[in-house]
Order: C-alpha cells, then structure tokens, then sequence
C-alpha cells in the first residue's frame, strides 16, 4: 500500500502553554512494497510520523493518504478504524502491552479487536508461532512466566496474526540480545518480502537502517530533511553527523579509505567485501611494484 | 589488587525447582576495575547485578561489597551507598519534581545536612553536565540527560561501585554518547564498575570483559585478550564491530597479522598506511 503525506503538519496541544509543532507540512511518499527506515534525532517527528500513518494522530493540516484511504483532521472513526485494519504496529517494548491471562488470549486480541474470523486466526497461531522462533506448548501459559524476548516475540507474533498490509517498527529489536537482535529484524524483513507489505522502521541504529531499508528518510525539526536509498543518504556523512546522526561503519572506514588514496566504491559493502578490495589492490601494488 | 566485589560460589532461582539462573558464579572484582559483562539474554546478568545492592539475595553462597556481606541486613544501606545502581529505563529513576530535588532525595535519606547537601549537588551536576537542569522537571529531559540526572544523584552518595544495567539500549546515538562520556570519566576518578551490556563497542571501553552463560563465567579475560578470539563470539551469534570483523577477513588473507587493532580510529591509520608498506 502506498502512504502518501501531502502538507501535513500536527501540532501537540493547540492552545497550551506547551504548544508544539512536531512535524511541518510534510511532503513525502512511501511507495507500496518499500521498507523503508526512518531516521532522526529524538524529537525529530518520527514518532508521530508513524502515529499518523495508522490514524492514531490525525492531521491538524493536510491529508494523509493510506491506500485508497484518506485522512485528515476530521476524518470519522469508524473511517479511522478501517485504516487501522491494515496497518500493524509494533512499539517500543511490545512486551510492556500484553495482559492476557494466556499467551493464546493475548494473540486473538488484535484479531477479535478488528471482527477477523477468530477460529481462522486460530488455527495460523502454531504457524506464526513457530515463526518467531517458539512453539505452539506455550498457548496455555501466562505471557508472564515468559523472557523479556519471549514476550517480546509473542507480541509480535499476535500483531502478524491481524495480517496487516502495513507495519510499522518502532525500534523492534531494543534490549535484545545481538542474536536476537538480528534474528528479530530478519524474520521481519522476510515477512515483508512474502507477503508484500509496506513496512516502516523506526530505528536509531544506522548499522539495521542500512541492512534492512530500501529507502531511508531522515527527520529533523518535524520535516523529512534527506530521502534516498541507504549508499546515497550514507554518502552525505557530514550532513547526517550535523544533525547528531552517524553512519554505519562501513561508511566511516571506507571514506578513511578514500581520503588516504584508495579505490573504494561509494556503496555499503560487508567487512568481506571491504576487505576483499583491500586485498585486491595491494595485490596490483605489488605486481606494479 | 585489593578486591571491593567477591562473589563467591552463588546460587539463585526465582521458584524452586526452576533452572539455576545463578550457577556456581564466583567472580572477584579488583578496586578501579571496569568490568563489562556480556551474555545473551537469560544468562543471568541482571541477576547477579542485582545481588550486588542486595535487591536479590542468593540461595546459597556469599557477596561481600566493599567491606560488607551483602546478606547483612544491618548493613544493607551501607552497601547501598557503596554500590549504586543505574538501570535500562531512564523514565523509572526519577522519584521528585525537578532533578535537584532528586539528587537531594537520596542525600536526605542518608542524614547529609543542608550545606553539605548543596555542595555535593552543585559538584555532581557540574561532574555530569547538567548544571543548567537543575531546576527542570525530569521527564522534559532527553533520554541522555535523564541517565547522566540518576547517575548524578548515586555519585552524590559518594560510592566506590557503580553497576550499570543497560544503561544505553534506550538511547539515542547522541545520549548514548553522553552517557559514555560521563562513565570514562568515572572511571578515571577511580570507581569500580561493572557494566551490563549487549553492545560491543561499548565492552571495548572496559579493562575486562566477562561472559555469562547459564548462569556461569564461561569466559574472563581482559579485554585485550578478549576481543583477539572473535570466533567465540561468532559462533554465540555475536556481531563483531565492522572493524574488527574486516581485520578478521584480512588476516585470513595474510594481511596484517598480529594483534587485533581495538580502535576503529588505530585499525584505520593502520589500513591507510598500508601500500607503503608494502
């Protein structure tokens, strides 16, 4: 699905003391199928970006468009909640929102919450289950005599249980461990790539936005301020490093490389690969020499 | 060395007839250190620091911090002082209004009288860079400054140990720096640290690194010697730093063997410099 966001800007708390614009009309499109990773400094807009998208926040002015859906600020809520049903979000420490009394109950939350056929939704729960990597034996247990990482992965396996054609990560893997960490965005990335999604990640961390992203788009001061494929938005270092932002280390060592005379393409390439260039050019060094 | 932790031969489990989280764990812990602690989750890291400041007792087996047998109710807020603790979730730490207030809750509760009082706060909040916060209410700060604000309020109890669980994981690139900053700093001064983390890049600051798995030391090293057996990493699942990772691929290819460069900045002037060398 493509999100389209034509002028929008939203403003917390008209009126108030502690009146803020958080984001200032805003031109910008995510194209259907893309992931796509969102960047910036806290406070930057990203997070109501997102809110946005999924009618959680409406417009104070603009439209955004989901879709054939279109929002804006006096959209109604049974219209709101349409869009809502395509759209999947996993927050910041999804482990923190369930409740249920057993993991089963916490999964059919999201369906039954949007009229989905719940024996249907059901029967997928040992599917996707096994997909986050634990087994189908713990649908009877309370979610809370689960790990922090296994809740954290029931949570997201009961929002891919809604089915939605939108996802929206807000820093999914934080406070996993590094297996966990990649395991997480991995399979997430896969379930974007077989079922088509449009997805969006929010992350701090330039390292997962230049291996998982399509697109990047950089936020600042509540406006998109660089968008591109990850090699271009990288290549603008010191832009990036103004705006209290880094980039991923591949970046850093080859553009040290470059500065001290070596051949090295602008992309982003694997320590292998970097080291591979090095090898090969010294190489030619030495039949030269 | 003079030790300040001795963990000696720990059990612990939340329910009987659980698995052990605490296995056997002993570790002694050398005045000055900084100790990174490494392992992937459920490995028992957040216990053990725990059973540091007495916020969990072992089964069996001794903590002694600082002089004290953790297990000594009378003297649990003499540890408490010694030992102080900072934990993942900045938006948890904060019990007043504004952050002087907050620094000064602690001093209050450990009977340090008015003029005392100020001065530390004024040293503190200068040592941490928040000075300008001082009157700000906690929750309008960013997540940097809310760390470094809890940081402030413990050193202004004077401790000798500083235990910090995850203390970056939910913070910008920007704070996370910060907070990195104030940490070396801390060390300098000469307190004794022990760093609970997942991140790489920051055990690299440490003297020592150990890994906990089942609830045991499977590996304690100092970091030097630590990092130069990447291949127990990997196979844990662990990625390495970029640049120790190329270092690795390069090596394989007979090129600059030797040591693991622990520097991004040293391993790259060494890089550089390389076709003259040849």
């Amino acid at each position: 699905m493509r999100i389209t966001f034509r002028d929008v800007s939203y403003t917390y708390m008209i009126g108030s003391p502690f009146e803020k614009k958080a984001l200032d009309a805003v031109n910008l499109t995510l194209s259907s199928q893309t992931f796509t990773g969102v960047v910036g400094s806290t406070g930057s807009g990203k997070s109501t970006l997102m809110q946005l998208i999924n009618g959680l926040l409406l417009p104070t002015t603009g439209q955004v468009q989901n879709g054939d859906f279109i929002l804006h600020r006096k959209s109604k809520r049974k219209y709101v909640k349409q869009v809502r049903r395509q759209v999947g979000m996993v927050f910041q420490y999804p482990e923190h929102q369930l409740f249920g009394s057993t993991v089963e109950e916490d999964m059919l939350f999201g369906p039954k919450h949007l009229g989905l056929d719940i024996e249907k939704s059901r029967q997928r729960f040992p599917d996707l289950l096994e997909l986050v990597g634990l087994g189908e034996e713990i649908l009877p247990y309370s979610p809370f005599s689960l790990s922090g990482g296994q809740m954290r992965r029931v949570a997201i396996a009961g929002v891919l249980a809604t089915h939605p054609k939108v996802l929206i990560l807000d820093e999914p893997a934080a406070g996993l461990d590094p297996a966990g960490h990649r395991a997480l965005l991995d399979l997430l990335r896969d379930w974007h790539d077989q079922h088509g999604l449009t997805t969006v990640l929010v992350t701090h961390d330039m390292e997962d936005a230049a291996r998982y992203a399509d697109e990047i788009v950089v936020m600042d001061e509540g406006k998109p301020v660089i968008s591109g494929a990850p090699t271009d938005v990288f290549r603008q270092a010191d832009q990036l490093a103004g705006l209290g932002l880094d980039v991923p280390a591949s970046v850093r060592v080859s553009r040290a490389m470059q500065a001290a005379g070596w051949e090295v393409a602008d992309t982003l390439l694997e320590p292998e690969a970097l080291a591979g260039v090095v090898i090969d050019q010294l190489s030619t060094v030495r039949k030269e020499g | 060395m003079q030790p300040i932790i001795i963990c000696d031969q720990l059990f612990f489990r939340y329910q009987e007839e659980q698995e052990w989280i605490l296995h056997n764990f002993s570790l002694q812990v050398n005045k000055g250190d900084w100790i990174a602690v490494l392992g992937t989750n459920g490995s028992g890291k957040s216990t053990f620091a725990r059973m540091l400041n007495g916020l969990l007792q072992p089964e069996s087996g001794t903590v002694t911090v600082a002089g004290y047998e953790v297990a000594d109710e009378e003297k649990i807020w003499n540890v408490r002082q010694k030992a102080g603790m900072v934990f993942q979730n900045p938006d948890h730490q904060f019990v007043a209004a504004t952050v002087q207030d907050d620094i000064a809750f602690g001093l209050e509760n450990a009977g340090i009288e008015r003029r005392e009082m100020l001065q530390r706060i004024d040293e503190v909040s200068k040592r941490v860079g928040i000075e300008d916060l001082l009157t700000a209410e906690p929750h309008r700060l960013s997540g940097g400054q809310k760390q470094r604000a809890a940081i402030a309020g413990i050193i202004a109890l004077r401790p000798d140990i500083m235990i910090f669980d995850e203390v970056t994981s939910m913070l910008d690139p920007k704070g996370r720096a910060e907070v990195m900053e104030t940490m070396k700093d801390l060390n300098r001064a000469g307190i004794s640290m022990i760093m609970i983390t997942h991140d790489l890049e920051e055990a690299l600051m440490a003297d020592r690194v150990i890994f906990m798995e089942k609830g045991k030391t499977i590996r304690d090293r100092t970091v030097h010697d630590f990092f130069q057996d990447p291949d127990f990493l990997k196979t844990r699942n662990f990625t390495l730093p970029y640049f120790l990772e190329m270092q690795v691929a390069l090596k394989k290819h007979g090129v600059l063997l030797g040591n693991l460069s622990l520097s991004e900045s040293e391993w790259v002037d060494r890089l550089c410099a390389l076709p003259s060398e040849m």
